[in-house]
This record gives structure tokens, C-alpha cells and sequence, in this order.
């Protein structure tokens, strides 16, 4: 394999793995409030390109964006205010169950907005046919915004949980929401920020990846299957694990086309997924003595 | 300053406080001591809203407290340090003791927060030594400490403490306690509820004694301490001693 193909090989996977990563982070930032999996994390990466989509005819494209996401960010407080803040002490495999119906009633709904076309935004710089030459090796240059956009989403949220008082707030109402209470946070309003915060996150992702991969109604299922074996594999909850092991999935399948038919990639992914399920179900990137503690 | 009369409260089904009746005056410091599951614990959960009243009243400088968001409370001048300590084990010392003073930071009161942390970091040395540290890291008198100084960092008029001992070696209890007598002079009045009576009337000016959800006794600490039946059910001194002397 010569250099150049393999260079290729890493900035196809690490494009793929920074989406995965992001997606992934989505559902470490509700599951870090409420200890629950959102899996309508999805959804909303698949509504925040098509809103986008849908906007860009009547608005320069970074305003598109933009809105796209706010659209998706109300979305996400209104189903979490609609069908869980209500509940008194909800069992966990209620509201897990509860994001599932969510993730089927988005998507229906994006179906009948949008129909079964595939559709895709605009490359944000050049064209489909633009490319740039690194290290002998021709990249698109939308792959450098999914860099940049995933990277400093992931500064930025760091950031925002290490420096803001809101951002400690949400710490403090995962590691003890009574204790949280007692503090005087209103913990209620700390869940439903972490909802409209990752489907925030999750359209921003749905936007910059749209013009490489594509948008229809279906395709949040495949990237919240690849997030949520992320989000896994870097240990639930922790972020700069869901960075390592987003990238790592990403270069694996990238590497797995050289060797396997391209349909196979999917089952890189899922294998990966069972296979720590089975061996290390804390993740890879988390001590066990961590994991020990946690619900699941 | 706080007044409950005839509270009943308990979880669901279950009844744990029939008509307990307390009232904390300005200045004091009252404990209410009791056995394990006397419901001590949830009467002052029910005061600090975590548990919805069943029926009674709670008067907090003459306001009803009764029916108030649980994190409205804390804002109205009256903190819990909660059993078990319940400090944010992830976060570090300085962020515990930050998100103490939320309620003030909420209402851009931030000079009145930097005070508090001052008074508190004074209160508590150590805690300014380990203010980089996780909390979880802390053993466990700097964990009481911690969650003591998380609830000073509110700025409460009615400083509530369940169990500050539990699990705590001798000396620590005494040097904490006494740290908690001390918060009287700073204008604080101190509810306290614990199982460890002796330790507990050692500083208070008033007890109540409560049994399976009632107040079968009260007093001054003095009186309590000289009670027979207190110091058999909870100082663990014999009949034959008492008879003795």
C-alpha cells in the first residue's frame, strides 16, 4: 500500500470518526444528567441537515446552518418536556423505551415533510469536484470543516462543563441530583438543557457532514448505531474517550475497504460494538474501578 | 425564625412523621436526637422541601415553607447538609463549594459569593489546601467539612445538619461540632439531628427526642442530659449505674 493511499485511508476515517465522535458525544451528555441512552440522538442529526436543506434556498448558507440548529435544539426541549420532564421518578427502561418511540416518531415525521429523496446541502467551500492536495493525497475541503466543527464542538462543550456555572451545575446533577437540589438547581431544567445541547450538537454534525454523506429520512439510524458503539467503546459519559474511540472506528473501517467489499463496513462497527459488550462493557478508555460504579 | 406544628410526612404509603410539632428560635442551636429510622432524617428532608408535607405546617420566618420547589428553599435562607455528606465526588473542592453559592451567583450576587468562600476556606483550612482536589478524593471528616462549607456558601440563616458525625472518628466529631457552635456568633442558627446524643447536646441549648415518627420528649440539653430515660434509650448508661448515683 503505498503512502499516499494511506494517508487517504486516515483522513477518510478520521472525517467518519469525528462524526461518530460528535454523535457520540450527543449521548454523553444527556446519559452524563439523566443516566439514561437518548437513542433519538440520531433523529436529530438527520433534522438538522434536512431543516438546513430545506432553509438554504431562502438564506445564505451559514444562516441556514445556524437556524437549522436552533430549529433542532427547540425540538429536542420540546420532546423532552412533551414526553419525559412530567414523569415523577421514571424507571430508566421507561425512558429508554421512551427515546426509542421518539427516534420512530421523527423519523416518521421527517418522512412525511420531506419524502424518501436523498438530499444533501451545498459543499460549504468549492464543489463536489474541488479537492486539496495533502501530503500527496486529494481530500475534499468540506472534510476540513467536519475537522474543524467537530474539534472546537469539543472545546467548546469541555469548556463549557469545566468553566461555566451552568455547565458544573449539570456536572453536579449527574454526580448527586439531590445534592444538586440542596444546592438550589432546579434539576428539571438541567435535563432539558441537556437535551436541547446535544441536539444542538447533533444537527450541527447532521449539517457539516450533508454535503459528504448525504441526507434522507433514514439516516440518523446508522449514525446513532456508529455513535452509540463510540460512545461505548470510549466508556459512557466520557467525552475525550468518545473522541479516541470515534476516530479509531473511523480509521478501522476506513482501512477495512482495502481488504473487505465496502458493504461489509457496517459490520466492523457492530462486531466492535459486541465484542466490548462482551469483554470490557465500561469501554476501553474508562478504569474499571470507574465503571463498577456506574448504573450500566 | 422556624416553626413546624403537627407535620406528617413519609413516602408514599407509608406515614414516618405523625404530627411532629418543633420550633427553632433565632440564635438557637436545637438538635433533635433519636434512634435509627426514628425519622429524623425525613422530617428535615420534609423541611427542605425534598419530601412533599402529608399535612401541617412548616413556618420559615413566618412564611410557609410547606409547598415551595425544593430548590426554591435553599434561596429563602435555610440549607440542609444532607446525610451521608452527598459531596459532588466528580468535581473538584473549589466547584463544590462554588455550585454551594448558586442560588447567589444566579442573582449576579457574585461579591457576596467571594465573601462566603473566604469565611468558609477561614472555617475550614484544609479545604483551601485541597481546593484543586475532587472531592471524592477527600476522606471522610474533609467530605463533611466540604459539604458544611457547600451549605455556608448559600449564606443561611438556618444552617440544618443530619448526621454531621456518622461514620466520623472522635476527635473530628468534636473539632467539627465545635466549628458548628462557633457558626452562632456569624448570626447562623443550627438545627441539628443526630444519632450521637451525647455529642449532640454537648452543644445544643435545646433537644427534642423523637421515637418512630413522634417527639416523645423535649427540653433543655441540660434537662435532657440528666433525663433518666435519655440516658438509658440513648447515652447507653445502665439502669444500675443511674440508680447508683
Amino acid at each position: 500500500m503505498s503512502s499516499e493511499l494511506i494517508i487517504q485511508y486516515i483522513l477518510s476515517g478520521v472525517t467518519s470518526g469525528s462524526v461518530y465522535a460528535i454523535v457520540a458525544i450527543g449521548f454523553n451528555i444527556i446519559y452524563n444528567t439523566t443516566g439514561i441512552i437518548n437513542f433519538a440522538q440520531g433523529e436529530f442529526v438527520m433534522l438538522g441537515g434536512m431543516i438546513a436543506i430545506s432553509l438554504v434556498p431562502f438564506m445564505p448558507l451559514p444562516m441556514a446552518v445556524a437556524l437549522a440548529v436552533v430549529i433542532t435544539a427547540a425540538v429536542g426541549a420540546l420532546a423532552q418536556i412533551a414526553f419525559i420532564r412530567w414523569l415523577k421518578r421514571p424507571h430508566v427502561l421507561q425512558l429508554i423505551i421512551i427515546t426509542i418511540g421518539l427516534s420512530i416518531l421523527l423519523r416518521e415525521a421527517a418522512l412525511h415533510i420531506w419524502d424518501e429523496k436523498v438530499r444533501s446541502l451545498p459543499y460549504f467551500t468549492g464543489t463536489v469536484v474541488t479537492s486539496v492536495r495533502i501530503f500527496g493525497a486529494y481530500v475534499s475541503p468540506q472534510v476540513f470543516w467536519v475537522l474543524g466543527v467537530c474539534g472546537a464542538a469539543v472545546v467548546l462543550l469541555s469548556l463549557f462543563f469545566g468553566r461555566t456555572l451552568i455547565g458544573q451545575a449539570m456536572r453536579a446533577c449527574s454526580a448527586d441530583p439531590l445534592a444538586a437540589t440542596l444546592c438550589g438547581i432546579n434539576q428539571k431544567n438541567m435535563v432539558t438543557l441537556s437535551f436541547v445541547i446535544s441536539a444542538a450538537l447533533g444537527a450541527l454534525a447532521g449539517c457539516v457532514v450533508s454535503p459528504i454523506t448525504q441526507t434522507h429520512y433514514e439516516c440518523g439510524t446508522p449514525l446513532a448505531i456508529k455513535g452509540f458503539t463510540v460512545a461505548i467503546v470510549g466508556g459512557l459519559g466520557n467525552s475525550t474517550g468518545a473522541v479516541a474511540a470515534g476516530l479509531l472506528l473511523g480509521i478501522i473501517e476506513a482501512f477495512s475497504i482495502s481488504i473487505m467489499p465496502m458493504a461489509y463496513k457496517d459490520i466492523i462497527a457492530i462486531s466492535i460494538l459486541l465484542a466490548v459488550l462482551s469483554y470490557r462493557p465500561t469501554g476501553l478508555f474508562v478504569r474499571r474501578e470507574v465503571g463498577a460504579l456506574k448504573e450500566f | 425564625m422556624l416553626r413546624v406544628r403537627n407535620l406528617e410526612a413519609g413516602y408514599n404509603k407509608l406515614r414516618v412523621l405523625r404530627g411532629i410539632s418543633i420550633h427553632v428560635g433565632a440564635g438557637e442551636i436545637v438538635t433533635v436526637i433519636g434512634a435509627n429510622g426514628a425519622g429524623k432524617s425525613t422530617f428535615l428532608n420534609t423541611v427542605a422541601g425534598l419530601l412533599q408535607p402529608l399535612s401541617g405546617e412548616i413556618e420559615f420566618d413566618d412564611q410557609p415553607l410547606g409547598r415551595i420547589s425544593p430548590f426554591n428553599v435553599v434561596a429563602r435562607g435555610c440549607a440542609l447538609v444532607p446525610e451521608g455528606r452527598l459531596v459532588f465526588a466528580p468535581l473538584s473542592v473549589a466547584e463544590n463549594l462554588t455550585l454551594g453559592a448558586y442560588h447567589q451567583y444566579r442573582r449576579r450576587r457574585k461579591a457576596l459569593a467571594e465573601q462566603q468562600l473566604e469565611r468558609v476556606y477561614a472555617l475550614f483550612p484544609v479545604l483551601r489546601e485541597r481546593r484543586s482536589q475532587l472531592a471524592g478524593t477527600l476522606s471522610g471528616g474533609e467530605q463533611q467539612m466540604l459539604a458544611i462549607g457547600r451549605a455556608l456558601m448559600a449564606g443561611p440563616r438556618l444552617l440544618m445538619l443530619d448526621e454531621p458525625s456518622m461514620g466520623l472518628a472522635p476527635l473530628i466529631v468534636k473539632s467539627i461540632l465545635e466549628t458548628i457552635a462557633g457558626l452562632r456568633k456569624d448570626g447562623v442558627t443550627i438545627l441539628l439531628v443526630e444519632q450521637n446524643s451525647k455529642a449532640a447536646l454537648g452543644i445544643a441549648d435545646r433537644g427534642y427526642v423523637m421515637e418512630t415518627g413522634s417527639i416523645v420528649l423535649e427540653g433543655t440539653a441540660e434537662e435532657l442530659l440528666n433525663n433518666n430515660e435519655v440516658q438509658r434509650a440513648y447515652l447507653g448508661k445502665e439502669y444500675q449505674s443511674i440508680a447508683e448515683r
